[in-house]
C-alpha cells in the first residue's frame, strides 16, 4: 500500500475517535501532508540527517488510552507521568493558578493562553503528522508572578513490545509575566541494548514566556533504538530568561530542533546541548536563535561526545534581524571523538542584518588529550578511569550549568549513573 | 644492588634520535643530578623513564628494582614507585585536582595493601603537606593546573611527590620557575625524602639548589649522551667554563 494511503487510512479509521474542537487543524494538516509529503534528504534542512528510514516505515499512529490514576512517587516534583502515551495523572497540589494537564483536544478544556499556542512556526512534514495526529503531551500553565517551588517532570516512559509505533506528542509550556519554573522533559525508552527498531518518537514542544519570565527547560532524551525527532520552538518577550539543557543519550535516529524568536527587548535565552553517542547511532542539534529587537542576548553551547561509528552535527544559526541592535550572540561548539571512525560536524551560521551586534563562535573537534591521559597514568590512574575523567570534564561544561532542583531530579531518577556524563 | 640501571638507550621523538646511548647506575640512597644544556635530551630521558607514549626506545634496556622497566605500563610504573615531577604539568580543565591527588592516593595505598582514604582522612593529610609545599587549599578546589601560574604548577607537582612518596623520584627542574620559598621547600621535601631506600635523580640548570643536598653524583648530558660524570667539583667547573667544555 503506498504511504499517502497508509496515512489517509489511519486518519479515516481514527477521527471519528477525536473530539472536535481540533478536527479542522488535523485534517488540514493531513491535506498539506498528503499534497507535500515528508521531508528528504534533498531539501537544506535535512542534509545531515537522512529521514529516509522514518520516511519509508509505515508507522502505525499510537492512541492513547483513558487517563490513569498513579501513585505519587517524587514528592519533590510535580509529575506528569505518561505510559506509552497513556497518562497516569497524581493526586498533587499545585499552587493556585497553576494548570498541568494532559493534551485535550477540546479547545474549551484549556486556558486562553495556552489555546494560542497550537499553531507551529514552519510546516516540515514531520510536524504536520504531528499535528493531523496529535497523541498527547502535556499543557503547563503558570500564572503571572507565580514562583514555582519544586520543578515539574514531565515523564514520559515507553515499554518494549514495540511495533513501529509512532508518537506524536505535543508539550506547550506558557509562563505569565514575571512567573518562574524549571521543566524536566524526560523522554525514556528501555535500555539501549534493546532493539525496538522502528518506533518513532515525534514531539513539538511549544514554549512562550511573557515579560520578565524565567524559565529552566531540561530535555533529556535516552531514547535507545527507535528514531526521535525533537522539535522546540519558543517565543520571549522583554526581559524573559529561558535556558535549555538538552541532554541526550543514545538515539538510533535523532534530530533535534530548536528554534527561539527574542521578541523583546533584555530577552536572553541560552541553550544547552551535551550529547553522548555509540555504535552506528546519528544526532543532530539545529539551533535557531532569531533576534528581532534591539538588545537581546544569546548564546548557544554544544558538546557533543561520539563514540563507535556514530555521527554527531551541530547546526547553530544565529539571526539579527534589521534594526535588532546591541545584540550579544554567543556560540561555543565542541565535539569530543572517542574513535576512529567517529564523526563530528559543527556548521556555525551568522546571519547578521544589523550593524551593532557583538557576535561570537568557536568551534573545535578532537580527540581526547593524550597528554592529559598520559599524566593521570603516572599519577597511578589507569587508562580507563583517565579517560572516563576527560569524558566527564567535557560533559561538565554542560552539567555544571544545571540548576540545583532539576539537577537533583536528574539523580533521583539515575541519569548520571546511567550515562556515565 | 642498582635500583636503576640503564645501558646503552637510544631513544627517538617522532623522526628524529635524541637520546643516543645512555648508560645510567643509581643506587637505593643515592641523589644524582644531570645538566646538561638546552634541548641535550634530559627530558627525553626523564620521559622515556615513566613511559611516555611519544618516547620510541630504538636500543638499549632498563632495568628497576629488578625489572623490565621499558616493559611496564605507564600506570604500572607509577604503581611500582617511579615517579616524574614534569617540566611542563600539564593542564587538565573540568578534572578536580583533588579528585586527582586522593585517586593517585587511593591507588598507590591500594596496591600496598592498605585501606583507601576517605575524603575526610584524605583532607587532613593533604593539609599537613599543603602548608609545608606552600600552597592554598583553593588549590585543590580548582582543576588540575588549569591556569596555574609556572610556579604553582611546579608547588602541585611537588604536592604530589610529598604525597606519593616514590621510591625513584625523577623531579625535571621541579626548582626552575619557583620563588625562594618554593626552592626551600623543594630541598627540605627532597632532603626528607633522601633515605636509604630511595633514590633521586634531579634535573636543574641552577646549582643553587645543590649546595643544600648531599648529591652523590653529577652527570652532565649533551648531545644525547652523558659526556662526564662526577661530584659536585664537576659543577663547579660549569660555572667558570659553561658547557662548551663538556662537548660530547
Ligand atoms: N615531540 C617532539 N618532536 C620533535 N622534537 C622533539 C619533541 N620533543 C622533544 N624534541 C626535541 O628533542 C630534543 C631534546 O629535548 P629535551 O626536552 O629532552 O631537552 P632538555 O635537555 O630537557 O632541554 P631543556 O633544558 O631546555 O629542558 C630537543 O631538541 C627537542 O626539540
Ligand atoms: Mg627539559
Amino acid at each position: 500500500m503506498h504511504l499517502a494511503d497508509h496515512y489517509e487510512a489511519h486518519f479515516r479509521a481514527l477521527s471519528p475517535k477525536w473530539e472536535q474542537g481540533f478536527l479542522e487543524q488535523r485534517r488540514q494538516a493531513l491535506q498539506a501532508l498528503l499534497r507535500d509529503g515528508l521531508p528528504s534528504r534533498k531539501q537544506e534542512e535535512w542534509r545531515f540527517t537522512d529521514p529516509s528510514p522514518i520516511v519509508n516505515c509505515a508507522f502505525n499512529p499510537v492512541v492513547p488510552g483513558p487517563t490513569r490514576t498513579a501513585t505519587a512517587q517524587d514528592a519533590q516534583a510535580y509529575v506528569l507521568m505518561f505510559v506509552d502515551g497513556t497518562p497516569c495523572v497524581t493526586q498533587q497540589s499545585l499552587p493556585e493558578g497553576v494548570i498541568l494537564q494532559a493534551w485535550r483536544d477540546s479547545p474549551e478544556a484549556l486556558p486562553d493562553s495556552v489555546r494560542g499556542c497550537f499553531d507551529v512556526a514552519g510546516d516540515d512534514g514531520f510536524m504536520l503528522m504531528n499535528t493531523a495526529f496529535l497523541a498527547g503531551g502535556a499543557c503547563l500553565y503558570v500564572p503571572p508572578g507565580c514562583k514555582l517551588a519544586a520543578p515539574i517532570h514531565l515523564n514520559y516512559q515507553f515499554t518494549s513490545d514495540a511495533s513501529s509505533r509512532a508518537y506524536h506528542l505535543r508539550n506547550i509550556l506558557v509562563l505569565g509575566e514575571g512567573a518562574e519554573a524549571e521543566v524536566v522533559e524526560h523522554y525514556h525508552y528501555p535500555g539501549q541494548g534493546t532493539d525496538m527498531t522502528a518506533d518513532l518518537c515525534n514531539v513539538v514542544t511549544r514554549v512562550a514566556l511573557a515579560p520578565a519570565a524565567r524559565l529552566e527547560h531540561c530535555q533529556l532524551t535516552a531514547c535507545g533504538r527507535v528514531s526521535a525527532l525533537l522539535s522546540l520552538q519558543a517565543e520571549q518577550q522583554a526581559d524573559s530568561c529561558y535556558h535549555v539543557h538538552a541532554l541526550g543519550a543514545g538515539t538510533t535516529l535523532g534530530r533535534q530542533a530548536f528554534r527561539v524568536r527574542l521578541c523583546g527587548a533584555a530577552a536572553a535565552v541560552e541553550l544547552d546541548c551535551l550529547y553522548h553517542l555509540n555504535s552506528d547511532e546519528h544526532l543532530e542539534c539545529r539551533m535557531l536563535v532569531e533576534h528581532a529587537v534591539p538588545n537581546t542576548r544569546s548564546l548557544q553551547l554544544f558538546r557533543g561526545m561520539v563514540g563507535g561509528r556514530a555521527h554527531g552535527v551541530f547546526n547553530g544559526r544565529v539571526r539579527i534581524q534589521q534594526g535588532a541592535q546591541d545584540t550579544d550572540a554567543r556560540q561555543d561548539s565542541a565535539g569530543l571523538l572517542l574513535s576512529e571512525q567517529a564523526r563530528v560536524d559543527i556548521c556555525p551560521m551568522l546571519e547578521i542584518y544589523a550593524d551593532a551586534v557583538r557576535c561570537s563562535h568557536g568551534a573545535t573537534v578532537g580527540h581526547l588529550d593524550e597528554d592529559a591521559v598520559f599524566y593521570m597514568r603516572s599519577r597511578l590512574l589507569s587508562r580507563s578511569e583517565a579517560e572516563a575523567l576527560l569524558r566527564r570534564a567535557f560533559a561538565l561544561t554542560v552539567l555544571e550549568r544545571l540548576p540545583v532542583a532539576s539537577r537533583a531530579l536528574l539523580h533521583r531518577i539515575g541519569w548520571e549513573v546511567q550515562h556515565d556524563h | 644492588m642498582n635500583m636503576l640501571e640503564i645501558r646503552g638507550l637510544e631513544v627517538s621523538i617522532g623522526d628524529t634520535q635524541i637520546l643516543r646511548g645512555v648508560d645510567l647506575s643509581v643506587s637505593a640512597g643515592e641523589i644524582h643530578v644531570i645538566m646538561g644544556p638546552n634541548g641535550s635530551g634530559k627530558s627525553t630521558l626523564a620521559k622515556v623513564l615513566v613511559g611516555h607514549p611519544d618516547c620510541e626506545v630504538s636500543s638499549g634496556e632498563v632495568d628497576y628494582a629488578g625489572r623490565s622497566l621499558l616493559e611496564m605500563d605507564a600506570e604500572e610504573r607509577a604503581l611500582e614507585g617511579v615517579f616524574l615531577a614534569f617540566q611542563n604539568p600539564v593542564e587538565i580543565p573540568g578534572v578536580g585536582n583533588a579528585y586527582l591527588l586522593k585517586a593517585a592516593v587511593n591507588a598507590m595505598r591500594r596496591h600496598r595493601g592498605e585501606t583507601e582514604l576517605d575524603a575526610f582522612d584524605f583532607l587532613s593529610m593533604v593539609r599537613e603537606q599543603l602548608q609545608q609545599v606552600g600552597m592554598s587549599e583553593d588549590m585543590l578546589k580548582r582543576s588540575v593546573n588549569a591556569g596555574f601560574s609556572g610556579g604553582e604548577k611546579k608547588r602541585n607537582e611537588l604536592l604530589q611527590l610529598a604525597l606519593l612518596k616514590p621510591r625513584l623520584a625523577i623531579l625535571d627542574e621541579l626548582d626552575s620557575g619557583l620563588d625562594i620559598d618554593g626552592m626551600k621547600a623543594v630541598c627540605t621535601q627532597i632532603s626528607s625524602m633522601h633515605t636509604p631506600d630511595r633514590a633521586m635523580l634531579l634535573v636543574t640548570h641552577y646549582p643553587r639548589m645543590l649546595e643544600h643536598l648531599r648529591v652523590d653524583h653529577v652527570h652532565i648530558m649533551s648531545g644525547g649522551r652523558l659526556v662526564q660524570s662526577g661530584g659536585l667539583e664537576l659543577v663547579g667547573h660549569l660555572e667558570q667554563g659553561g658547557y662548551e667544555t663538556f662537548s660530547a
